[in-house]
C-alpha cells in the first residue's frame, strides 16, 4: 500500500495521540519532549514510507519506530508524576463509586509509572495499545518468550502495588 | 492455562480501568501540525542542473581568476620594504605616528 500525504495525515490524526501518549508515559510525562518525539516519529515514518509493509498493522510499525526513537534518546530520570484529579465542586458530590474508580485509576497510573522501562514498554503496548505478543516482540526486538515474561512481571508488580496502597 | 493468562484473568478489572485511563488521556493530547509534502518527484537543486552547465561555470570561473590582476610576492615585498625603510627613518628621527605604524604593520 502506497502512503500518500493525505492518507498519512489521516493516520497521524488517528494514531498520533496514541504515539504521543506512549511517549508521555515512557518519559515520565514530559510534555515538550513527547511532542518533539511524536513529530520526529511521524517525520521519520514519512521519510521511510516506502519500507512500510502493509501486511503489518500501521500501529505496530509505528510503535516499532517509536520504540527505537525512545531507545536512542538519552535516558532520563523518570519520576512518578502525581496524578491530580481536578474536580468541580459539583463533581465532588458524585456517587462514591465514581470517586473510588478515579482513585483506583490514579493508583494504577502510579504503579505503571514505577515499572522498569523494559517492562513498562511491554505493559503499555499490550494493555494500552492492544498489540499482540508477536507484534510486541517485533517492536521491542525481543523473543516472544521475553515479551510474555515481562508482561507477567509487570502485571504482577502493578497488582501488588495497587493492593499495597489500596484505600 | 498458563500463568500469564491466569494472572490476566484475575486482573480483568484492573486492566479494564487501565485501558479506559489510557483512552481518556489520549483524547487530551493536542497534536502539533504535521509538515509533510508529496514532493518525491522534485529532485534537489544540484541534481537538476545538467552536468555540462556545472563544468562550463567552473571553467569560466577559472578563466576569470587567471585574467584578473592579482598580487604576486614581488610587488608586495617591494611595497613592504619601502614602507619599512621609511618607518625606520621616521623612528630614528623621532618623528613617527604610532597609530599609523600599527595600522601599516597590520596591513602587511
Amino acid at each position: 500500500m502506497r502512503l500518500t500525504a493525505d492518507t498519512f495525515r489521516a493516520l497521524y490524526l488517528e494514531y498520533g495521540p496514541r504515539a504521543q501518549g506512549f511517549f508521555m508515559r515512557m518519559t515520565g510525562y514530559d510534555i515538550e519532549l513527547s511532542r518533539d518525539l511524536t513529530q520526529d516519529l511521524f517525520t521519520r515514518l514519512w521519510s521511510i514510507r516506502d519500507r512500510y509493509d502493509s501486511q503489518l498493522p500501521f500501529n505496530a510499525w509505528m510503535f516499532t519506530v517509536a520504540y527505537n526513537i525512545l531507545r536512542n534518546e538519552h535516558r532520563r530520570q523518570m519520576t512518578v508524576m502525581e496524578y491530580v484529579l481536578s474536580v468541580d465542586k459539583e463533581e465532588s458530590m458524585e456517587l462514591p463509586d465514581k470517586i473510588e474508580q478515579e482513585q483506583r485509576k490514579s493508583l494504577i497510573h502510579a504503579a505503571v509509572d514505577k515499572l522498569p522501562e523494559p517492562q513498562k514498554a511491554v505493559f503499555l503496548l499490550k494493555y494500552g495499545e492492544d498489540l499482540t505478543i508477536t507484534e510486541i516482540a517485533k517492536v521491542c526486538d525481543i523473543p516472544e518468550g521475553t515479551v510474555k515474561s515481562r508482561m507477567f512481571s509487570a502485571l504482577k508488580a502493578v497488582r501488588e502495588y495497587c493492593k499495597l496502597n489500596e484505600i | 492455562m498458563d500463568k500469564l493468562t491466569e494472572l490476566e484473568k484475575e486482573s480483568r478489572e484492573l486492566l479494564s480501568d487501565f485501558r479506559s485511563m489510557i483512552d481518556d488521556e489520549n483524547k487530551e493530547w493536542k497534536l502539533a501540525p504535521l509538515d509533510i509534502t508529496d514532493q518525491r518527484q522534485q529532485k534537489p537543486l544540484m541534481r537538476r542542473i545538467p552536468s555540462w552547465v556545472a563544468v562550463a561555470a567552473m571553467l569560466t570561473g577559472i578563466a576569470i581568476g587567471f585574467a584578473m590582476p592579482h598580487h604576486t610576492a614581488e610587488p608586495t615585498a617591494r611595497h613592504t620594504a619601502f614602507n619599512y625603510a621609511d618607518t625606520c627613518r621616521s623612528i630614528e628621527q623621532n618623528d613617527v605616528n604610532i597609530s599609523l605604524l600599527v595600522s601599516a604593520s597590520q596591513r602587511f
